[in-house]
């Protein structure tokens, strides 16, 4: 069967560029402190967090502030997070389009998380600004942070796809997606880290994608050592496999999409 | 001259009551019912030569806009094939992915990557699509304080500025007032000449006489009668 949408995403890159452009534009338009709260929302969770984990139940153990551990984790955590949020309703919020213009829909997807983008580099200007205030000094390991954040957004898209293509069909998705991010949030090494996992849970915390990425982090900018090549290991085959499967599988779907929705 | 779309038994079907919730779902395919089907396009032959304006005509829930769907590629078919050579423009409906937020010069970028344009070309037009609009002195601000003509003029007028070999064009053109109406037909006719292949929807026979080289009457999804405007027109009269 001939298809006359040819799926050379190229071809779309300006539309992508517009539907970022769209989403992040309308996502602040509206509010009076705009970017803004991209840097102080994480500043607020951050201290929350230190004054609940650290003051009342002590759980630091290191010489590391408290505050740095969880912001590290808190950066991949948060991006992850939004990304999934946005990218589950990026097919249905967007029915208007799906039932009225022929394009590959992962546009809309792969739009979703880019718009994402912004608030994650503001929340690097908050990392950079603690960075600065405990007087930690920077390495030349702090390159890897370019590849984790690349790694990171294609498991992103990788759920994603699955999470967008699924809502279609039932709306259930919707529903349960906090509820996936918040059992998600408490078994990934956010709040803690991977060494206050007893040894024998150790290998089920390797097992979610989001532990190499996070535990590398810390080791690049708070240890100032090569990223956790084993950990990572697993995120890169979890994530291979996520988004080859999440590909087809969001494919397969999406003929069904125009008339579904 | 060669043919620019070719459809080959084509057959669409729907199911009916498709369940949303996964508390429907389950029942359902406990159950192993069949939900129920309806074929909206049943046996579609058609080819549709370089040049030719094909003016397509039938009461509501035909498959007019099925076809429509199909051809644009917004919609797979059920069963059969088809091909289509060059540029595929469609307007199945005017302002889609307008941002009510956005001012009018916004959305005219926004609008025209949706509909396939590339940003350079709309850099390059974007003069001409605001003269063309007539709305010039409200261009910054937002699209959602617009009149509803003022936002089918912006609309409009982006898409008439949009480069093409085959337009498919949905009812849209019962929309505006008279005169901006007539500058849009006569846009889209200037831009027709004689390589360029136009389909339109429609259910005003002035229109369709105007456009039409063919008509095609659709009923029941199934292809009714299909030759000159008048004839067919005559016996659409007759047979609904």
């Amino acid at each position: 069967m001939q298809r006359i949408t040819n799926n050379n995403l190229w071809k779309y890159r300006h539309l992508l560029l517009l539907l970022v452009w769209r989403d992040v534009k309308a996502r602040y338009k509206q509010a009076f402190f705009g970017i803004g709260w991209a840097i102080l929302t994480p500043i607020v969770i951050a201290l929350v967090f230190t004054l609940v984990f650290d003051v009342f139940f002590k759980i630091s153990k290191g010489p590391i502030p408290y505050l740095l551990t969880f912001f590290t984790g808190f950066i991949f955590w948060n991006f992850f997070s939004q990304s999934i949020s946005s990218a589950t309703l990026s097919v249905t919020g967007n029915s208007n389009l799906v039932t009225k213009v022929a394009f590959p829909k992962e546009i809309l997807v792969l739009a979703s998380i880019l718009g994402r983008i912004p608030d994650l580099l503001a929340s690097f200007l908050v990392l950079f600004l603690l960075l600065v205030f405990y007087q930690i000094n920077f390495s030349f390991f702090m390159i890897w942070i370019i590849p984790l954040i690349f790694l990171e957004s294609l498991l992103i898209l990788g759920v994603g796809l699955f999470f967008s293509a699924t809502n279609v069909y039932f709306r259930d998705i919707t529903a349960i997606t906090p509820l996936v991010l918040m059992v998600w949030l408490y078994l990934t090494p956010v709040i803690y880290s991977l060494d206050s996992i007893p040894q024998r849970y150790r290998f089920f915390a390797m097992l979610n994608p989001l532990t190499g990425i996070i535990e590398s982090f810390r080791k690049i900018i708070l240890l100032k050592q090569p990223p956790d090549f084993v950990a990572l290991a697993f995120t890169i085959a979890i994530t291979f496999l996520l988004l080859v499967i999440g590909y087809f599988f969001f494919k397969k779907l999406e003929k069904g999409f125009a008339d579904i929705i | 001259m060669e043919n620019v779309i070719i459809l080959n038994n084509i057959w669409k079907r729907y199911k009916i009551g498709q369940p949303k919730k996964l508390g429907d779902a389950l029942p359902l395919f406990l159950s192993r019912q069949k939900l129920k089907e309806f074929w909206a396009l049943k046996n579609i032959n058609l080819s549709i030569k370089k040049g030719e304006r094909l003016g397509i005509i039938g009461p509501n829930g035909s498959g007019k806009s099925t076809l429509l769907k199909i051809i644009s590629g917004v919609t797979a078919p059920s069963l059969g094939n088809f091909t289509i050579t060059g540029k595929v423009a469609a307007l199945l409906e005017i302002g889609t992915g307008f941002h009510p937020d956005f001012t009018g010069r916004e959305n005219i970028y926004l609008y025209g990557t949706i509909l396939g344009m590339e940003l350079g070309e709309i850099k390059q037009r974007f003069d001409e699509i605001v003269r063309f609009s007539g709305i010039k002195k409200f261009l910054d601000t937002p699209v959602k304080y617009y009149s509803s003509g003022m936002y089918v003029r912006l609309a409009f007028s982006v898409a008439v500025h949009l480069d093409w070999d085959v337009l498919l064009v949905d009812e849209v053109l019962a929309v505006g007032d008279a005169d901006f109406q007539k500058k849009c037909l006569s846009k889209i006719e200037q831009s027709l000449g004689s390589k360029k292949t136009l389909i339109l929807v429609s259910h005003n026979f002035d229109v369709i006489r105007k456009f039409s080289s063919k008509v095609l009457f659709i009923k029941d999804g199934k292809i009714q009668k299909i030759g000159k405007a008048d004839s067919v027109i005559n016996y659409y009269l007759k047979h609904v």
